[in-house]
Order: C-alpha cells, then sequence, then structure tokens
C-alpha cells in the first residue's frame, strides 16, 4: 500500500511539474529578459549605408556589407513576435443535406499580427459544393433577394432559397457583415473571382479571433450524391 | 496494483480534437536594397503549431491590395500576367536538401528554418521587386459525406529594390489629410464652411493619405503637429513608419489626439520625409472644437423648461 502512495505522489509530481526551459534565465549576477542571443544588433552604418537587422536571423536588428542593406521585421514595432495564423477545424462536414433545410457549421481563424503592422485573411474556394466526379453543382447562395455574391452580402433566412454561403462574426471581420443573418459567396477560383478578404486589420494585434458559418441549403430537386470542394484561407501581413 | 493504475491512466479516452492548421513566420517583412551582382541571406523562420503537415514553399510576386498596406498576391487568376517576373530567378535556398519550389514534411511543434538567398545578376536593372515567401499546409479535413475541406496558408513580404548606388530618391505628394471625425460640416445661413467641426468631449483622429510618385518605395517619416488658436503647439503625434510602395497610395497611422477639454480654432500640420531624402512634404489644415453636443443637449433642456413654464402660465 505504502508502495502504491509513493508511486502515486511520484506520478502526480510528473504530471504536474511545470517546465521552465528557456522562458526565465537568471541567477545572482545576471538576469536575461528575453532568452534570444543574437550575434550583433542595433544600429549601424557605413559610408555609403544604414543598416537595421540582428544577425542570427531572430530578431530585428542590423547587419551591414557592401552593396545592400536590409531589414528584417518592423523596427518601429518592438516586438519580436511571429505572425502566426490558425484554422481551428478543417473539416466542415454537413453530413447528409435534406432539402429546405439549412446546415450550418463553423470553425475559427485565429491571427496574431503582433510582430507586423497589420495583416489580411483572404479566402476563395476552388469551386461550388461539387457532386464527386460530375459537373453538377450546389450553386452559391444569392441570398433571399438574389442579390449576394462573394463581393456583396446579403441576408439569408429564406429556407425557399437554396446554395451554400458564409458569415462572419468576431475579430476584424467586413462590416458589410451586418449580423447573423448576412451571408456571402465564397469567391470562385474556377470562376476567375478573385479572393475576398475575410479579416483585416491595419494594426497590431494579437490572438484575433474571428467565425466562420458555413451554410448549405438544397433543393428537393438537387440530385442525390456527396458533394464538396476546398477552401483556402491566406494570412498575409502589411507590408 | 501500480501497473493497473498507470495502464488504466495511459488507457483513459482521450479527447478527439479536430483537424487544425497553425503556423507561425518569422520575420514577417524584409526589406532589402541591394546592387546588381551582390547577394543577400535571410532565414526565414516557420513553426507548426498545428497537427503534423506537408509544407509547399514558394514565392509569389505581390502588388498592393489597397490603400492600408495589404497585399494582392500575382497568383489570382485574373492578375496572373501583370505579376509575371523574371526577378523570380533571384531567389534560391541555401538549405541543403531544399530548392524553390520547396516541399517538406513538417511535425506538429516542429521548427523549420528556410535559408534564402537573394543575388541580383551584373545585368539586372534598377527596379523594385514584391514578393510574398508563402507556405501553405496541405492539411485537409475529412468528411464523411457532403461537405468543405479548409485549407491555409501564410505569407511573409519581400521587399526588393536594386539600386546601382543604394540612394533612392522617391518622391510623394500628400493626397488627402482631415480629422477623421467631422460631425458638422456644411452650411450655415449660405455661408459653406471648408473647416471641419468636431466635439470637445471625443478623441480626435486624422486621416493621412501619401501617394508615393516614384518608382521606387519609400518609407514615410514624419509627425502631425497641431496647434490651437494662440498658435501655441499643443500635440505632435508621429506617424508609423509605414512603407509606401511605387506608384500607391497608403494611409498612415497616428495617434489619437486626447486633448483635455479643447475649443476653438486648431490647426494640424502634416509633416512627412521620406526615408534617406531632404525632401520635406507637408500641408496644413483648419479645424474647430466644440462642444456641441453638450451644448445641444443643453438648449434642448432649456427649450423644455421655457415650454413648460410657458404652458404653466397659460
Amino acid at each position: 500500500m505504502t508502495k502504491l502512495v509513493i508511486g502515486l505522489i511520484g506520478l502526480i509530481g510528473l504530471m504536474t511539474t511545470p517546465v521552465f526551459a528557456v522562458a526565465r534565465m537568471e541567477s545572482d549576477s545576471y538576469k536575461l529578459k528575453f532568452p534570444n542571443l543574437n550575434m550583433t544588433s542595433g544600429s549601424k552604418s557605413s559610408a555609403n549605408y544604414n543598416i537595421l537587422d540582428t544577425v542570427g536571423q531572430t530578431a530585428p536588428g542590423e547587419y551591414a556589407s557592401s552593396g545592400f542593406y536590409v531589414k528584417a521585421g518592423f523596427p518601429y514595432i518592438k516586438t519580436i513576435i511571429a505572425f502566426a495564423f490558425t484554422i481551428s477545424d478543417l473539416s466542415i462536414d454537413f453530413g447528409t443535406l435534406t432539402p429546405s433545410t439549412f446546415s450550418s457549421l463553423t470553425n475559427t481563424l485565429t491571427v496574431s499580427s503582433g510582430g507586423a503592422g497589420g495583416y489580411a485573411v483572404t479566402a476563395n474556394e476552388d469551386h461550388p459544393l461539387q457532386l464527386q466526379n460530375t459537373a453538377t453543382n450546389i450553386p452559391d447562395t444569392t441570398c433571399d433577394l438574389g442579390t449576394c455574391s462573394e463581393t456583396t452580402a446579403g441576408v439569408w433566412t429564406n429556407t425557399g432559397k437554396y446554395g451554400f454561403g458564409y458569415n462572419m462574426s468576431g475579430d476584424d471581420v467586413p462590416a458589410a457583415f451586418i449580423n447573423s443573418t448576412y451571408y456571402k459567396q465564397f469567391a470562385n477560383k474556377a470562376g476567375l473571382e478573385t479572393s475576398q478578404v475575410v479579416m483585416q486589420s491595419s494594426n497590431v494585434g494579437k490572438n484575433r479571433v474571428a467565425t466562420v458559418t458555413y451554410k448549405v441549403n438544397i433543393s428537393p430537386t438537387q440530385s442525390a450524391g456527396d458533394y464538396d470542394n476546398s477552401l483556402m484561407f491566406l494570412a498575409t501581413p502589411t507590408y | 496494483m501500480v501497473i493497473i493504475f498507470i495502464t488504466v491512466i495511459l488507457k483513459a479516452p482521450t479527447k478527439v480534437q479536430a483537424q487544425t492548421i497553425s503556423l507561425s513566420i518569422w520575420p514577417p517583412l524584409l526589406e532589402t536594397v541591394i546592387q546588381p551582382g551582390k547577394a543577400v541571406t535571410q532565414v526565414f523562420r516557420l513553426k507548426n503549431l498545428g497537427d503534423d503537415t506537408v509544407i509547399h514553399a514558394s514565392l509569389v510576386p505581390f502588388e498592393p491590395g489597397d490603400a492600408f498596406g495589404h497585399i494582392r498576391l500575382g497568383s489570382e487568376p485574373s492578375e496572373v500576367s501583370r505579376f509575371v517576373t523574371s526577378a523570380s530567378a533571384y531567389f534560391s535556398l541555401q538549405n541543403a536538401d531544399l530548392d524553390l519550389p520547396a516541399i517538406i514534411p513538417l511535425k506538429s511543434g516542429q521548427t523549420q528554418e528556410f535559408v534564402l538567398k537573394i543575388k541580383v545578376p551584373e545585368t539586372a536593372a534598377e527596379a523594385d521587386h514584391y514578393f510574398a515567401f508563402l507556405f501553405s499546409a496541405d492539411t485537409q479535413g475529412l468528411i464523411s459525406a457532403s461537405g468543405t475541406k479548409t485549407l491555409g496558408s501564410i505569407a511573409a513580404n519581400i521587399l526588393l529594390t536594386v539600386s546601382q548606388t543604394g540612394e533612392l530618391h522617391p518622391t510623394a505628394k500628400i493626397e488627402e489629410f482631415r480629422p477623421a471625425r467631422s460631425n458638422l460640416v456644411g452650411n450655415l445661413r449660405g455661408w459653406t464652411l471648408s473647416d471641419s467641426f468636431l466635439d470637445s468631449f471625443s478623441p480626435i483622429n486624422f486621416i493621412l493619405k501619401l501617394k508615393n510618385t516614384s518608382s521606387v518605395r519609400l518609407k514615410a517619416i514624419g509627425q502631425i503637429e497641431v496647434t490651437n488658436t494662440f498658435n501655441r503647439l499643443v500635440a505632435t503625434l508621429p506617424l508609423r513608419e509605414d512603407n509606401v510602395l511605387a506608384h500607391s497610395s497608403r494611409y498612415l497611422t497616428s495617434n489619437p489626439w486626447n486633448p483635455l477639454f479643447p475649443i476653438g480654432r486648431y490647426t494640424a500640420i502634416a509633416t512627412i520625409t521620406p526615408q534617406n531624402t531632404t525632401s520635406q512634404i507637408s500641408q496644413t489644415i483648419h479645424f474647430y472644437v466644440l462642444p456641441y453636443q453638450a451644448l445641444l443637449v443643453i438648449i434642448i433642456f432649456l427649450t423644455m423648461i421655457i415650454k413648460i413654464k410657458h404652458n404653466r402660465l397659460k
């Protein structure tokens, strides 16, 4: 029994001990706030050039050489936070679709542009939802009034209107999505449509989160089968 | 007994997690000016914070997508012909096992360094070239019936200027400069008021748009100075040092002005000196700041009191 208790305590200890690896580096004689040692950094200049970069390449700083100058990162933003992009769930699985009934699913997009001035996330689809190995489509929605497109949002609550579309809510989303009833089409790459912005900001931000709601509704005459397509989300920092 | 306990823990059901893409890149921006015949290298560090994936890395030209610093990639179908550029040949990877475009597996939590070399040939003409270093993850969702598979990509921007001397001479002009909030602009008894009227109880922002009229990118350095009725300097708002690409416009960013109960006529002067130049561009605007919202409330309140008194007298 004693061995069991000791074993349990040891196991719990192993499971809960926090790991201090490189987050803190200090002793009685030194303390490093950022455990990211660059070989050199700071402003340098020669007769011909002013340089701003870091040898070691992991943070903004400076390096010089004859015939060029380089700036890496945003020197006016005092951070080394990387530009990061996350999609929470890659599978938007509607399962079996029921005619004249909305099917909706969501996932989230998260952007951290702490090391950049701003960002944009654009999206497009390779083609409308398509019956596998055929040319039969579920068309992109035109919403209740038949007016929405990849550039224009519209209210879509009428189950008599069929198609596939999306709504955005959360941080930095286009103002056209006035509320959760407003939908747009994804830009159709096969139709040579230009990718559309789904999130954007001109300012530094960390963990900016937006929810994408995907909605589909088919007509009773829609051919039976499984329909699919692919969406591409691209996150780019500002320059 | 202990073995059984540990086995139970290890066999305990784990939460099923959806497939995710999570990528981070550093640096997000590389700016370089280089002489023909010279070369530079820069390490880009890509980290996979999501599920195991395969990364496709490539260089794609871009142009300004709007006036806010966002980009539009040359891979857009309608733009292909405009973006094709021979400068793509300037780029290569110094990693022993990688060439551009590169395909490389990246496990969850793994970091991959891409050592990008930019070598400009001796014969290259002086010009600006803008590229996105694009990383696409091919992790795809799984669907059982009808549905959508989502894919994700991330990019870092590269601003490359080929110059014989390294001395750039950008030129620019201010296209737009005004207060961001113009709540009361218009006619008053036939007089057209060109100045803006702002409220004393709200922060004041400025809209400042700069047009790069040259064929070389510039970095806008400057500030907005605000003086009051007595010509006394009351605020200096430094501008963020944003890049304005060749032959494009960009709205510049400054901190808002948060004065303590301003009132009267104010003057704002935007002054910009493109980096590495001595040419100064400036524009001056005038605006009035009044507590007109508070005055409106007071006027309505007094009107109501007068009306009530008037009714009582009747």
